[in-house]
């Protein structure tokens, strides 16, 4: 069952079109990635499918026009998480992640549990002696995790074991910054996520990322869609050398169910 | 190893209602202040004792054998109206600078950065030279409001493509348009006559020696107004300052949020300018003091800035008043003095570590 | 009955002025004419425009007389406040009205009559008519004598321009309606800008349209550009008539254009200038 379908997305900004006539599904409980070389409009298209940019062609979220949903309700059903995230007043980690819970707050303030929720979630990334934290003192691989924890909580409305079936999570180049050890972190917490419903979409640089995380993968190349389909059939040698224009080998890894890729 | 729940820690380790507590004292001791000292004597008793004279007489309790005649109408005309205005005026410009530096997610924002204060000026000073009345004792304010609310959307409108507003286009623009309005202004002062440069100059120095209950009748309606609505903006400005497509996936509505605190943010603007003319630095340090003690979530920098601007107001007047006694200085003055060292200081301090 | 109600009044005004009346004079024309009239003992403040005779410039100081404050002004604890209608801002008028102190404004006219006004009104406030009598008879004499001089010289009419502050190359010059048109005019003199109200900056080409045979400027203006120096020395300036012929002539600011006590000398002494020298 599809949770997201794009259909004919057109996109230009002056005279340089950075989408062209992009259709895709992503079906639900899926993790969803985007891939491509850089300027490819990986990123456009995601900030079409987030609703921060306006598409020509039809974006619909469970069924129903991007353009229809009530900002409140879609918030509900989405979370978004950016590149990096730049902030010139000292809030406090505690304040940043409790902003997840915009969506659940009626009235002034925040409730006994957001702050509960919060600092589980600080707890989750690794993060947890930071609450008290001025977020901008943080490294950027912090502040990308302590954003990390927001999108979680504006996921989870009351514990991290809900069902999320009908939720969907958008990442931006999300990882990128990240070491290793929390690159594999946000994935593995991601994982466990989608086993209780969680769509995911994706952009993705790091194609060992893509290869080892994904259950679909969308190729973005000069603003056109090359392929939308399983991993496994994205990642072949040929798809590959056509996508970025260099050799590529894919081996199977008997220990793994994903493949190995090697460039050159 | 610290995992048991702590008692749920506010931002900054205290509890908001402790700073708004002390804010509201110190505000309480600037009205006390204003409404006792001036060139004009007084005895604390006196002043008590006009003051609830009104009361007493309800009660057919007769006060006056504790001060004299003059000094009820020094009171009640010159000295408690001033200080209603002070308090009118602090709190609409620095609650509207907090606003505004919420919106553009820059601490250094101000009014006069996007030219709500010159466009507002521009207006009203055309109103002045062109004797213009159209609107009875609304004329000076509505106008300086027309005046700040066209400016800024011309600003938005010419740094917003395809819904999205960028914020360097908007502040370099709001810089071009408040040039343009400034040379309208010269254009002005060259057609006013005498009478109307030397209120001109007046009214660019900023003063609160106008208050008459006019002038605060005349701005009451729109503070009210922006007083109310301004702070339900406080959560959806907070997502703000984290970004404004962000803002939209948490639930809010950027655009609203956008444009409705661009107008409220106006309209305090245009109230303040138009009944004490231009007085800097409220806006910019106001928020910033509040920021500094109670962190920056709006929730407590929106009233916070609004008890505390008038307190800063009615001290700064405090002073204009009586430095100079029989005489007294343009509060625009004093707060120019105190304010811009005050504010280099910050931005020494701050050099370092970019954030506010 | 008119006359008893006259002696009544005057009764009353004389009274009034017995008992132990505090002064405050705004604008250096009033100021002067409560010297005059010797009742600067009862002067408890004045505005920063009173500066002659010198003592006045060391009374208390309520402000500038167009930046009144009222508190300030009741702290004084005033009998009467005498002004002109130059004093304000209106509000603060409005306000020290409502006060009900008071207050006693005359007209600001940039004439011989006004001025007689002026020091009739006061004199007779003050209970000093006859030495009011004197500084008028002291006016009209000089008046006499300066239109003698005028009359004198009648086949010419010098074109006189009036410099309140040369400044970064343009120049600050008086038009139609201020007390410098109104004292070249008195002295016989025609003003050299007609074509505007008040006070506008002059560039230097309408400078030469204009032409002035003669520049009259206050002298305190030296402290701000070089005074008649800077004026012999201005590049544009010293091409006009007024340079070539050194008729360049500076006077006390407030002498010259108080419209006080000394207008009539002030007068005569311009006109001097103009036609003598």
């Amino acid at each position: 069952m599809s949770i997201l379908k794009a259909t004919n997305l057109n996109y230009s900004v002056g005279s340089s079109q950075l989408i062209k006539n992009v259709s895709f599904e992503v079906e639900e409980g899926s993790i969803f990635s985007i891939i491509g070389p850089n300027g490819a409009g990986k990123s456009t298209l995601l900030s079409l499918l987030t609703g921060d940019a306006k598409a020509e062609g039809i974006v619909e979220i469970a069924h129903q026009d991007i353009n229809d949903w009530e900002s409140k309700e879609l918030a509900l059903k989405r979370a978004v998480l950016p590149q990096s995230v730049s902030l010139n007043f000292s809030f406090k980690v505690a304040e940043v992640v409790l902003m997840g819970r915009s969506p659940y707050v009626n009235g002034l303030a925040e409730g006994p549990h957001d702050y509960e929720i919060s600092r589980e979630a600080l707890k989750i990334v690794d993060l947890e002696a930071y609450w008290d934290r001025d977020y901008t003192s943080l490294s950027g691989g912090e502040k990308q995790r302590v954003q990390f924890a927001r999108v979680l909580v504006q996921l989870c409305k009351d514990s991290f074991e809900e069902s999320l079936a009908g939720k969907i999570l958008f990442l931006d180049e999300a990882v990128a910054n990240l070491d290793p050890t929390h690159q594999h972190q946000v994935f593995i917490i991601l994982k466990r996520l989608q086993t209780q419903g969680l769509t995911v979409i994706n952009v993705l640089h790091d194609l060992h990322l893509t290869a080892q995380y994904s259950d679909h993968v969308l190729v973005m190349k000069n603003a056109q869609m090359l392929t939308c389909d399983t991993m496994q059939k994205v990642m072949t040698p040929e798809r590959l050398e056509e996508i970025y224009e260099i050799p590529f080998r894919v081996i199977d890894d008997p220990e793994t169910d994903w493949p190995l890729l090697i460039t050159g | 190893m610290s995992t048991e729940v702590k008692p749920v820690s506010k931002s900054h380790g205290l509890n908001y209602g402790i700073y708004l507590g002390f804010f509201s004292l110190l505000l309480a001791l600037s009205i006390l202040a204003s409404l006792t000292i001036g060139a004009f004597a007084m005895s604390p008793l006196s002043v008590l004792a006009i003051l609830v004279s009104p009361l007493a007489s309800l009660l057919s309790i007769d006060l006056s054998a504790y001060y004299t005649t003059v000094e009820e109408t020094v009171f009640w005309n010159i000295r408690f109206p001033r200080v209603v205005l002070g308090i009118l005026v602090g709190l609409s410009l620095a609650v509207a600078g907090a606003a505004m530096q919420g919106l553009f997610r820059n601490p250094l924002a101000d009014p006069g950065l996007i030219g709500v204060s010159q466009g507002a000026a521009f207006a009203a000073i055309a109103v002045i030279v062109l004797s213009g009345n159209f609107l009875g004792i609304f004329t000076l304010p509505v106008s300086a409001f027309v005046g700040g609310v066209t400016t800024t959307l011309l600003v938005y409108k010419l740094s917003t493509r395809n819904g999205k507003t960028s914020i360097p286009t908007m502040l370099l623009a709001g810089i071009a348009i408040g040039t343009i309005a400034g040379g309208g202004i010269g254009i002005l002062t060259y057609m006013a006559d005498d009478g109307q440069l030397r209120t001109l100059t007046f009214w660019t120095m900023g003063s609160l020696a106008s208050a008459t209950w006019e002038a605060i009748f005349s701005i009451i309606p729109l503070v009210l107004i922006a007083v109310i609505a301004l702070p339900m903006h406080a959560r959806s400005l907070n997502a703000f300052l984290i970004g404004e497509n962000i803002s939209g996936h948490l639930g809010f509505d950027p655009d609203k949020t956008k444009i409705q605190v661009i107008m409220l943010s106006a309209l305090l603007v245009g109230a303040a300018v138009s009944a004490a003319g231009i007085i800097g630095f409220v806006g910019l340090v106001v928020p910033h003091l509040v920021r500094l003690l109670a962190g920056p979530d709006h929730r407590i920098v929106l009233p916070g800035s609004m008890i505390l601007g008038s307190a800063v107001i009615l001290f700064a007047d405090l002073i204009a008043r009586i430095i100079v006694i029989p005489a007294e200085l343009p509060i625009g003055i004093i707060m120019s003095i105190t304010g811009g060292p005050f504010f280099l200081w910050l931005l020494m301090n701050r050099m370092g570590r970019n954030t506010f | 009955m008119k006359t008893l109600l006259g002696i009544f009044l005057a009764a009353f005004s004389t009274m009034a002025f017995s008992a132990e009346e505090r002064i405050i004079s705004l604008g250096g024309n009033v100021t002067e004419i409560v010297y005059e009239l010797n009742k600067e003992d009862l002067l408890v403040a004045t505005d920063t425009t009173s500066n002659y005779p010198a003592a006045a410039a060391k009374t208390p100081k309520v402000g500038y007389m167009r930046q009144l404050s009222a508190e300030g002004i009741l702290s004084m604890e005033p009998t009467v406040i005498f002004m002109t209608t130059e004093a304000g801002p209106p509000v603060v008028i409005k306000q020290l009205k409502e006060t009900g102190v008071n207050m006693q404004i005359v007209p600001s006219e940039f004439s011989i009559e006004g001025t007689i006004e002026k020091v009739a009104t006061m004199s007779k406030y003050l209970g000093e008519e006859e030495k009011g009598q004197k500084i008028i008879k002291k006016i009209k004499s000089d008046m006499a004598e300066a239109n003698a001089i005028i009359s004198k010289n009648q086949d010419k009419k010098p074109k006189v321009l009036f410099i309140l502050s040369p400044r970064n190359g343009s120049l600050m010059v008086s038009g139609v309606n201020t007390q410098a048109d109104s004292m070249i005019k008195l002295a016989g003199g025609e003003n050299a800008m007609t074509s505007f109200e008040g006070f506008k900056p002059l560039t230097p080409e309408q400078i030469l349209a204009v032409n002035p045979e003669v520049i009259l400027m206050m002298n305190h203006t030296r402290r701000v550009n070089g005074g008649k120096k800077g004026i012999m020395e201005h590049p544009v300036l010293k091409l006009t008539p007024a340079v070539k012929n050194n008729k360049v002539i500076t006077m006390d600011g407030s002498y010259l254009l108080g419209f006080g006590p000394r207008v009539g000398q002030a007068v005569k002494d311009l006109a001097e200038h103009l036609y003598v020298n």
